[in-house]
């Protein structure tokens, strides 16, 4: 067989293999995120039976992760991607691992969810927790589609939302620590509340991590130690240089 | 970067326990350090990878490095926390939570710079034979955790006045015990690294559900 034609060949199948994957992680990311629901639902209408049922399924999460870094191993021993494809490769198996480690995040939850459901609830229905919840479990999702489709103003915008996040955390542990105080029967609801909330946030970390990769994966850049300013002036600098501008 | 991290850890262990500033600053400015170095390793290894179209085993190598890169950057960053839980002002409020727990605190941190110890000791030789050492180290951990989150506890409730300065104390021993588990992975891709086998979700290999820890 010729060479060219090989190397065709070889490219045609690595593409499809790609793609294969590709839809895996997603079918991964969506199920993460169907579980992250489920887990701060089950919080917050009490439902222990739903927390113990998300708590148990994580284990699927981890066959996911194990499933698909197998196959990016095998595709990339036996395809022998170019730069740029193995460089997609890598960014694939860094996300699943970003995945699975909010897998366990919410499988945290769903345990402390289905403790907690026995006890007397907040008397603010667990707002704080229900708007957090939505900021990541949105942040998931948005990192996804960008990852998805190598959009990195999108991977930017998700990753800034961290901020937010970060400071909501910040705030949700002050008022924690005041309603401790006024009431002390509540310090441990309080203090497994306070691990959710820190799970949340740490969920939030993940996602925007996998909007890093995305920017690696596109641009090739690592940008995981640098402020977010710094990498997209950093960035808008390198495309300046390379279009002469 | 794995004698860098281990180092990390002890010092800010040492900061902690003996509530030393120096060292805790001292952790602080190295921690740039062991970020460099993760960001160095891995681009270092993706261009062996690039360049060499790998077989099998190298690939194996690769990427047990790069997971192994990614863990002993985790420690890198919990030892960043303790170190800045060391030279908070909860670290050091007179009879306040950490002094009440400073036995706990002890042996957690030793614990803890033990198994980070072993296990880039085990990584540095590639010897895969400490893995359940390690992983020991671990379970006794996180028991710990356990306990002194109870004691935390009534702490708590006997003296609301110290809450704040309770949770600090609370997320600087879950720092000490992340850095065990970051140590156990550590030497779990050991294993990897040397025998190929993949022991991370054992359970989930077989399709049952993983008992993990509950925080």
């Amino acid at each position: 067989m010729e060479s060219a034609e090989l190397s065709q060949h070889t490219s045609r199948r690595f593409n499809e293999d790609m793609e294969r994957v590709t839809t895996r992680v997603m079918q991964m990311g969506g199920f993460v995120e169907q579980q992250l629901q489920r887990a701060v639902a089950a919080l917050v209408d009490g439902n222990s039976a739903l927390g113990e049922e998300v708590a148990r399924e994580d284990y699927r999460v981890n066959q996911m992760e194990v499933e698909i870094d197998e196959e990016c191993s095998r595709i990339i021993a036996t395809r022998q991607p170019t730069a740029t494809d193995l460089r997609v490769m890598v960014a694939i198996i860094k996300t699943i691992t970003d995945l699975e480690r909010i897998g366990d995040e919410v499988e945290k939850i769903g345990n402390i969810a289905a403790r907690l459901a026995t006890m007397e609830k907040p008397a603010d229905n667990y707002r704080e927790i229900r708007h957090l919840g939505r900021l990541v479990t949105e942040m998931v999702h948005d990192a996804l589609h960008a990852f998805a489709r190598l959009d990195t103003d999108e991977a930017f915008e998700v990753a800034r939302r961290d901020r937010k996040v970060d400071e909501e955390y910040e705030a949700v542990q002050r008022q924690s620590i005041t309603f401790m105080m006024e009431d002390p029967r509540s310090i441990r609801r309080a203090l497994d509340i306070m691990w959710v909330v820190r799970a949340l946030e740490r969920i939030g970390d993940h996602a925007k991590n996998i909007c890093e990769y995305t920017v690696y994966m596109v641009h090739g850049k690592d940008i995981r130690h640098l402020s977010l300013e710094d990498a997209e002036r950093q960035i808008r600098d390198a495309a300046r240089t390379r279009t002469g501008a | 970067m794995g004698a860098l991290v281990a180092e990390q850890v002890q010092t800010a262990v040492l900061a902690l326990l003996e509530s030393d500033a120096d060292s805790a600053e001292l952790v602080l400015r190295r921690e740039q350090q062991v970020n460099a170095y993760q960001t160095e390793i891995e681009a270092e290894s993706f261009r062996l990878l690039a360049q060499q179209a790998p077989v099998a085993s190298d690939l194996r190598t690769v990427l047990a490095i790069s997971r192994a890169v990614t863990d002993l950057e985790r420690a890198g960053d919990e030892s960043k926390k303790i170190a800045r839980f060391a030279h908070s002002s909860a670290a050091h409020v007179t009879d306040g939570p950490s002094r009440v727990m400073h036995k706990s605190l002890r042996h957690m941190a030793e614990l803890a710079s033990e198994a980070m110890r072993v296990a880039v000791d085990a990584l540095e030789r590639g010897d895969a034979t400490v893995a359940h050492d390690v992983a020991r180290l671990d379970r006794e951990l996180d028991q710990e955790f356990e306990a002194a989150l109870r004691q935390l506890m009534t702490v708590a409730m006997e003296r609301h006045r110290l809450l704040k300065a309770v949770f600090d104390t609370v997320f600087a021993l879950k720092s000490l015990e992340r850095i065990g588990d970051h140590a156990k992975n550590v030497a779990e891709h050991v294993v990897f690294l040397v025998s190929g086998a993949d022991v991370r979700h054992a359970a989930a290999r077989r399709g049952v559900p993983a008992r993990e820890s509950q925080h």
